[in-house]
């Protein structure tokens, strides 16, 4: 028997003991094989002609030269930042640099952290390419804490947000719904989703708020309380301009408004997620009308659905531009009663108009030629870049049990 | 299946290997190693702190002519650290040359040319012509203060490809327990394993370096986010609630006034981390990086009149802001405020210009209102001399710290300690650059010259930025030494109030030992610089005394036919025994704090009245008689030295036990 000093296993923790880290290079430098959802071309049109060209016409429109210099992203970036190249491709032109700023716990709290379950750091050398290149900052970062801790108090996620500034985009792409709750935690996608717009809130350049999520009848969370409250508060005070466009956009009678769209909200189809699409925008605008004194316009720029886990769509890519109202002057005979503006129902009935004109990009990337090559391209130049087998990524096209699609390579 | 990875420890091999085009997504194997047993022990650790490391990555970045550096951590948790740079990057032949000589680093030598690592034209520059910093090789290893295992992605502009390598260190041991030497199968010590693969772009402008340490070693994240300091404040705390310790013992553990948060318990894998005491910079989340450094000197600063009268950092500031603090001045960065030699005349200031003769007198320079040190000094110094150092011929360089430029945390302030003392900073400028030719070469040691400053102000805040801190080529391994090298003549008070800096431009390289951290004094140049130094601080003191001594004379002559206590005489006449040329405190009793703070801001050692219940409580007939023997009783300990860096509130409790003992309350 040894006669070494028997060391508390405590004590050897606190000097030995290492983090979870990634497997060896050997591993991590073989081609992928694994593919996930995000790999398939339709994200693809997601990431190009909703994140990156609406991007692009922020940067154009409202940001000057000086400022077009750095892109403040929010972002939940898989290990292989596929959204982060995108973007840096499209805002090349205008020699933006992006400093993203996130969340990349595990696999399930991101569209793109699948396909290397559990290896926090295989997005390091992705980064470094970036950032060597001047395509991103560098303080660009990616903490290993999940979204839904932001909304902890004290957190270190809260802690590290609150230190940042405000963001010129932010993307929840998220796999799940809003209202998804972890294993082990007790704050939702939706709770942090409140504490970003909270973040926001001093914030007084237009700003864009990217949301994908499940869109499934059957998976509302008590989230959806605040969307559809959001609406029904709408119908009550404005139902005169409001009611006409939301019964256009879900296809409803006028008449029957309230029992079609209570039976919108329990049913699987374009409907739900066209009522999902206005209620959660309502839901935004409701949040920015009452800020007072921080009020903004919110608009709907684009809804993208595509199915992923049935073959009925029920996923929703959904593209706010936020616009803050500039300060609101308040009478000096207002007393302690602010003057507000009536509950925007112009931008409720524009909501309304713009969720109907939802594309079905699952059906779009089938149909329209053009489309297809470029979501296949530019899928397969991201892939490639980050180190996927082209020809696995092939049969995994080919096989997909609700999207086959066969591609070149 | 994981690919056949191959194994080769040929540096020319692993060279050609990597620069193949053929070998993309391939990885290759190599041992970490050198011929010499002392090196394979350096790439284990020789630095006592963990800023140390970051210290030596800065020093890197720099000689590879980075402009911006970047260090992000997830402060207070510390899981993983980046250090990013914007530098010429490594390309396969110096990562090969690297990996496999550990300790005989290319810089400074005929074959760094070869390399790309070394100016064409001067041996001791980087390509861009900075002077450089770095000439042993060991730089990257000081990683292994830090982590056992971490990443290295660099690449080089022109190069269509960047080098991933990841580097695992073994600790160092002496007992033949691990025998990989002999799997190395030469005579070489190997000191890790690193693998490595080349990833082809079509980017060939990309550059830079990025060294990711993503499982940092729990003791140093200990250290890193004060770990031990915050268990004895919650302990503390604990039982004082629980009434288990009194107030008085609690005082021992002070919680840092700044400080970046504290999560007690690191929650395991997948959990939430919380914090429980949330972050306090001293800069607000709106202030620019380039602020942030200054904010953190006006937070320190600022508790000189509310709680000591010379803060100290150790107390102040958590081990991660003490960490910033001690990057800022050793970083080649700029200075918070000004460099010394670019300060401008404000009516604060005295310059004098200082004399290389071992007995010699500094001469006080005529300084107009406006005009630069660096001006004056060529206009009116002996030989018009052109101070160098400050004006950096390659540009900027930028060093960020998870938001905080570094900026060097030295300011140049007068501070009024006395009130009637001197009125005025004094700052004593000087070159030196010894004719070594008549010494043979073999024990001369090389070239010497530098440049120097002394600035004299009443108070020198924080404390630790007092004493003499040595500059080679820009940058410093070593804090400011309060003994100035051992500097032997008992001038306590007025060696409290000097910084110096030393901006050696060449030499004194070969007497820094390997840490450096620290000097070789047997060195000649080492040698040279502190008789230096000491005949310039003679001039300071010898200056100082004779200013004073004409203040000290013109306000005896005020004070003649005062009339004060026979304990205040006492008092002074101890004071004048044990302190022959300085001034008798001017002791002041307040109202409050505030007016305390006030009238420490004058010069004056205050007390407040509100906190020394001896005299608080007494009746007014009283109070005079009282406040008189406080008074004199506060002169007689700082005679002795007794209250020098206690806080205030120490202060009067030293004075309240002891007035208590008189006056039963």
């Amino acid at each position: 028997m040894s006669n070494a000093e028997v060391v508390p296993d405590d004590l050897l923790d606190a000097v030995y003991a290492e983090q979870p880290t990634a497997p060896d290079l050997a591993i991590r430098a073989e081609k992928k094989t694994k593919f996930a959802p995000w790999h398939h071309p339709v994200k693809q049109v997601v990431r190009s002609k909703q994140w990156a060209d609406l991007t692009h016409r922020l940067l154009v429109d409202s940001r000057s030269p000086d400022q077009q210099k750095t892109l403040r992203y929010f972002t939940l970036p898989g290990a292989d930042l596929l959204d982060v190249r995108v973007l840096a491709e499209a805002l090349a032109p205008l020699g933006t640099k992006i400093e993203y700023f996130g969340f990349n716990a595990a696999p399930s709290s991101s569209m793109e952290g699948g396909a290397m379950a559990g290896v926090p750091d295989a997005s390091f050398s992705a980064e470094s390419a970036l950032r060597q290149a001047g395509q991103i900052t560098n303080d660009a970062l990616v903490l290993t804490d999940r979204l839904e801790d932001i909304a902890i108090p004290g957190s270190q996620a809260a802690n590290q947000l609150s230190q940042r500034q405000h963001f010129d985009v932010i993307n929840i792409d998220g796999c799940d719904h809003l209202g998804y709750v972890p294993n082990g935690r007790q704050s939702s996608t939706f709770a942090a989703l409140e504490k970003l717009l909270g973040h926001q809130l001093l914030f007084r350049k237009p700003w864009l708020l990217f949301i994908t999520t499940r869109a499934d009848a059957k998976l509302l969370g008590p989230h959806t309380v605040k969307m559809q409250g959001a609406i029904l508060e709408n119908i009550r005070d404005h139902g005169e301009s409001f009611n006409p466009a939301l019964a256009d956009c879900i296809g409803a009678n006028i008449a029957t408004l309230q029992s079609d769209l209570n039976a919108a909200w329990s049913t699987q189809s374009d409907t739900f997620l066209k009522v999902y699409s206005v209620g959660l925008g309502k839901y935004l605008l409701h949040f920015f009308h009452g800020q007072h004194n921080l009020s903004a316009d919110v608009e709907l720029a684009s809804v993208y659905t595509y199915p992923i886990q049935q073959t009925e769509p029920d996923m929703l890519s959904l593209a706010f531009r936020i616009i803050p109202h500039p300060l609101n002057v308040q009478p000096a005979t207002a007393g302690t009663t602010s003057v507000r503006s009536p509950l925007e129902p112009e931008q409720g009935v524009k909501l309304a108009a713009r969720a109907k004109r939802m594309w079905n990009i699952g059906i779009a990337v089938n149909e329209i030629d053009d489309l297809r090559s470029s979501a296949i391209d530019g899928t397969k130049k991201l892939l490639d870049a980050a180190n996927y087998d082209l020809s696995a990524w092939q049969d995994w096209l080919a096989k997909h049990t609700t999207r086959a699609m066969q591609v070149e390579i | 299946m994981a690919n056949a990875v191959e194994q080769i420890d040929d540096q020319g091999k692993l060279a050609t290997w990597l620069s193949n085009p053929a070998n993309e997504g391939r990885v290759v194997r190599t041992y970490l190693k050198t011929s010499d047993r002392v090196i394979a022990r350096v790439t284990d650790g020789i630095y006592r702190q963990p800023s140390s490391a970051l210290r030596e990555l800065i020093s890197n970045a720099w000689d590879a002519d980075a402009k911006n550096v970047t260090i992000l951590t997830d402060a207070p948790r510390f899981s993983r650290i980046y250090i990013r740079d914007d530098g010429v990057g490594m390309s396969h032949d110096v990562l090969a040359r690297l990996l496999h000589n550990i300790g005989g680093s290319a810089k400074r030598h005929q074959h760094g040319r070869e390399l790309g690592v070394t100016s064409d034209w001067d041996l001791e520059k980087s390509p861009g012509g900075r002077p450089l910093i770095g000439k042993i090789g060991i730089g990257l290893f000081s990683v292994s203060q830090l982590a056992r295992r971490f990443q290295v992605i660099t690449k080089v502009a022109g190069s269509n490809h960047r080098l991933v390598a990841e580097v695992k260190l073994r600790a160092y041991s002496e007992d033949g327990d691990y025998n990989e030497e002999i799997e190395a199968g030469d005579d070489s010590y190997v000191s890790g394993i690193v693998s490595i693969t080349p990833q082809y772009t079509d980017d060939l402008d990309a550059h830079g370096t990025d060294i990711i340490l993503d499982d940092v070693k729990p003791r140093v994240r200990d250290l890193l986010r004060s770990a031990d300091r915050w268990r004895d404040v919650d302990e503390t705390e604990a039982a004082l609630d629980a009434g288990e310790i009194d107030s008085g013992a609690s005082k021992r553990v002070e919680a840092p006034i700044f400080h970046s948060g504290w999560i007690a318990m690191m929650p395991r894998q997948g959990e939430p981390a919380v914090l429980d005491r949330p972050a306090h910079f001293p800069w607000s989340n709106e202030d620019p990086p380039e602020a942030r450094m200054g904010k953190l000197m006006d937070g320190v600063e600022s508790l000189s009149s509310s709680k000591k009268e010379r803060p100290d950092l150790a107390s102040t500031l958590d081990s991660y802001l003490e960490m910033i603090w001690q990057l800022g001045l050793s970083a080649p960065v700029e200075y918070v405020d000004a460099h010394p030699f670019d300060l401008k005349q404000s009516g604060d200031l005295r310059l004098f210009w200082l004399s290389n003769e071992s007995r010699g007198r500094s001469i006080e320079l005529p300084f107009a209102s406006g005009q630069t040190v660096r001006a004056a000094v060529k206009e009116h110094s002996p030989g018009k001399i052109e101070l160098k150092e400050g004006l950096d011929p390659v540009g900027g360089f930028k060093v960020n710290i998870d938001g905080t430029e570094l900026r060097r945390p030295i300011r140049f302030k007068f501070y009024r300690t006395e009130r009637s003392g001197i009125e005025q900073a004094m700052l004593f400028v000087g070159k030196y650059a010894p004719n070594l030719a008549k010494i043979p070469a073999e024990n001369r040691g090389g070239k010497l010259s530098f440049e120097s400053y002394l600035f004299w102000t009443g108070r020198v805040i924080p404390k630790e930025n007092n004493g003499v801190l040595i500059r080679i080529r820009g940058a410093s391994g070593a804090l400011f030494d309060q003994t100035f090298f051992k500097y032997q003549v008992s001038e306590q008070t007025r060696l409290r109030q000097i910084i110096s800096e030393l901006f050696i431009q060449s030499g004194m390289d070969a007497a820094l030992n390997i840490d450096r951290e620290s000097f070789n004094y047997a060195h000649p140049h080492v040698q040279i610089m502190t008789l230096w130094l000491h005949g310039a601080i003679r001039q300071l003191t010898n200056r100082h005394k004779e200013e004073s001594a004409k203040l000290r004379n013109a306000a005896r002559r005020e004070q003649a036919g005062q009339t004060t206590s026979k304990v205040l005489d006492r008092a002074e006449l101890i004071w004048r025994q044990h302190r022959t040329n300085e001034n008798v405190p001017d002791i002041i009793i307040t109202k409050d704090e505030e007016e305390a703070g006030k009238a420490r801001e004058q010069g004056f050692i205050a007390l407040n009245r509100s906190s020394i219940p001896t005299l608080s409580s007494s009746l007014s007939a009283d109070t005079t008689v009282r406040e008189a023997q406080a008074a004199a009783l506060t002169t007689i300990l700082s005679a002795f030295g007794l209250l020098e860096d206690r806080s205030y509130e120490e202060q009067q409790q030293i004075v309240e036990a002891i007035l208590s003992v008189f006056y039963e309350q």
